[in-house]
């Protein structure tokens, strides 16, 4: 076995758990370290922003434990995923009793019922309702929010750019992509043929309204962009036939831009996401009962 | 269909390069006809005689009994249990043919025993002939081991075969990795035209026809013949016997020892492995015709029939099968792009060749071929 087999033959799940830690990396650099290098956060915020990937994994881990969960696809990923795409304004209480009901629903319902529920975006958007509903709803940390500077294009593309805690670095989003390509169990069609389209869209979108800033805004949208590469193709809630991928990521890739003008570009790819996704839930309800049916009568 | 892949396997497994024969067993067991009517109740046999459509007696003996014993798909049948008198005596012995190359189509059709390939035959008019030379399973040999062993003959049916045929063609498919069949052809073929050798990728399934006639761009009409029937062909019309022997291998990375041997047929599996492999093989598991397509079973009732290639012996791997992650590539890589998904949680019937790749290629380890044989349901 050569170097360049043992690293292709690394499980999908080891390769995403590393991609993941350079998404908390480089979030904790952003989030963190500017502004503590600049005087708006005291030095305990180095760490406490990182209470948020430690809890969701540990959590997600004691879930595992008490539960026997022995599955690739385990609530400690679970649990480290959604705390890389909350806010960064959550509250940790709000966030650890957020992530325990989650890890709950997948174990007792969504696991053992084998549904195809993406609990993690429905579970954000809840999330979302929670910290609007407190008035905590807020994407930037303080240095973003002191005005003293204005991010530039490239900025944006590096990863300094107002998005979810650990997901803004567009550049690592990217490689990840590239790299996650050549793993034969990453469903890499939903990630390609969606952003295909929401590029069309937008593209379609800015001609009709003349607003070439806007395309340029949005096309390396690191929020889009994450929940392209990382969450819609998570094989346990996404369509694993050829045609249902297809329909999957094409719906997908359209209903990003107007759910996204509708609200924001924050959560409109996480509605578009969650709609899919029941689509998908009632056309393989729709196909179990057919089957049945049909075994049935012969 | 689908792209057919390349399998991972371990080099380390190196068959003995020479076969090994076990031609006197004690006992042969025959399985019963699927007939009831067509069971003779003969005490004595001799050697070739016909006992139902397309078995005859592997030697000449006594029937002691009837045992139950397993077929290389698990099924258990009963047979009737032949005492060898190691006289090997004939009903009627014909003389070996000097040629056969001047024989007529009539004569070949008459002469061929096995009604499959007869039929096969009984095409007129332009035929190309596409001759396997592939074993699909890995570990197995048996048609290479064959091939190099009787080459000669292999060609010189080939050679009677397109005289028949007038304006015919024959290409030998083989693995462009087969070195040693490669060059034992290339010593022969150079005095036979009209048969040519094709080199294809060592892929997995490669050698089944629908896949090599894709892939080579034949139609489907041409007549497919695998090298063991070729060389059965050449039995039947050279020393007018029928197939009465078979060539199994025994590999796998449970024995030191992997080699191809050639056996009677009817043999117990048990016998042979009595005599070549005497000492404990510890905890390993048997799977009767490959890894990918044969079942694990029991080796003390199986018995050597023309449906058995071999016996790999594999080291025991606790492998626990893990909750399916829906990733799809059970359907992508399946050759009829089936879905053995619906197989295994809906326990619907799904078309299946049991090639075993959704098997393989599963990363929680699911034993779909066992939900798709029907033998298991979620």
């Amino acid at each position: 076995m050569n170097k360049l087999h043992k690293i292709i033959s690394v499980s999908l799940t080891q390769k995403l758990y590393f991609f993941l830690f350079l998404f908390i990396s480089y979030g904790w650099y952003k989030n963190a370290w500017l502004p503590y290098s600049n005087g708006f956060y005291p030095i305990s915020h180095l760490f406490l922003i990182l209470m948020y990937p430690v809890c969701g994994f540990g959590i997600g881990l004691l879930f595992d434990l008490v539960f026997k969960n022995k599955n690739p696809f385990n609530n400690r990923f679970y649990g480290l995923l959604f705390s890389l795409i909350v806010p960064i304004s959550t509250n940790i209480c709000v966030f650890l009793v957020s992530v325990t009901i989650l890890l709950f629903l997948n174990t007792f319902l969504i696991s053992r019922k084998d549904l195809d529920l993406h609990f993690i975006v429905l579970g954000k958007l809840l999330l979302v309702g929670v910290l609007y509903y407190l008035q905590q709803y807020n994407y930037s940390n303080l240095l973003e929010e002191s005005h003293l500077f204005v991010y530039s294009y490239i900025d944006g593309i590096i990863g300094n750019n107002v998005s979810a805690i650990f997901t803004s670095s567009v550049l690592i989003t990217i490689l990840s992509l590239i790299l996650l390509c050549f793993d034969m169990y990453y469903k890499k069609e939903i990630p390609l043929y969606s952003y295909g389209v929401y590029l069309l869209t937008l593209v379609f979108y800015g001609f009709w309204k003349s607003d070439m800033a806007f395309i340029l805004n949005h096309i390396f949208s690191s929020t889009v962009l994450f929940v392209l590469v990382f969450l819609a193709p998570l094989s346990s809630f996404s369509p694993y036939s050829k045609k249902r991928i297809f329909f999957y990521s094409v719906l997908l890739g359209l209903l990003i831009l107007p759910f996204s003008l509708l609200t924001n570009f924050f959560e409109g790819v996480y509605i578009s996401t969650l709609l899919v996704n029941f689509i998908l839930i009632f056309l393989n309800a729709g196909q179990s009962r057919f089957i049945r049916a049909r075994i049935r009568q012969k | 269909m689908a792209k057919l892949i390349k399998l991972d396997k371990d080099v380390t497994i190196q068959i003995k390069d020479k076969s090994e024969e076990y031609l006197t067993p004690d006992f042969v067991y025959i399985p019963f006809p699927p007939k009831k009517e067509d069971l003779k109740k003969e005490v004595h046999i001799k050697k070739a005689s016909m006992l139902y459509q397309d078995v005859y007696s592997p030697v000449s003996g006594t029937l002691k009994s009837v045992e139950k014993n397993i077929l290389s798909n698990g099924e258990e049948v009963n047979c009737l249990v032949f005492l060898n008198d190691f006289q090997e005596k004939r009903e009627k012995t014909y003389a070996t043919r000097k040629k056969i190359n001047n024989l007529s189509k009539q004569d070949i059709i008459e002469g061929i025993y096995n009604t499959k390939i007869k039929e096969k035959l009984l095409q007129d008019g332009l035929v190309t002939f596409l001759i396997s030379g592939i074993d699909d399973e890995p570990y197995i040999e048996n048609e290479a081991f064959l091939q190099r062993e009787h080459t000669k003959s292999i060609a010189d049916t080939i050679d009677a075969l397109l005289n028949v045929y007038p304006k015919s063609r024959a290409y030998i498919a083989l693995k462009n990795t087969d070195n040693k069949t490669i060059m034992a052809y290339q010593n022969v073929l150079g005095m036979y035209k009209n048969v040519e050798i094709k080199l294809v990728e060592d892929l997995f399934l490669i050698g089944k026809e629908p896949f090599l006639k894709k892939y080579l761009h034949m139609k489907d009409h041409d007549v497919y013949l695998k090298a063991s029937e070729v060389y059965e062909i050449y039995l039947n019309l050279k020393k007018r016997i029928p197939i009465l022997e078979k060539y199994i291998t025994i590999s796998g990375n449970g024995t030191t020892n992997p080699m191809v041997v050639k056996t009677k047929l009817g043999v117990k599996v048990l016998d042979i492995f009595k005599k070549f492999y005497p000492e404990d093989l510890g905890d390993c598991a048997f799977y009767a015709n490959g890894m990918m397509q044969g079942t694990v079973l029991d080796l003390n009732r199986l018995i050597v029939t023309r449906d058995l290639d071999g016996i790999i012996i594999m080291k025991k791997v606790k492998r626990v099968a893990k909750k399916c992650i829906k990733c799809g590539k059970c359907i992508s890589i399946c050759p009829f792009h089936s879905n053995p998904l619906l197989a295994y949680k809906l326990g619907m019937q799904v078309k299946c060749m049991h090639c075993g790749l959704c098997t393989y290629i599963c990363p929680s380890y699911i034993p779909l071929y066992q939900y798709l044989r029907g033998d298991k349901r979620e």
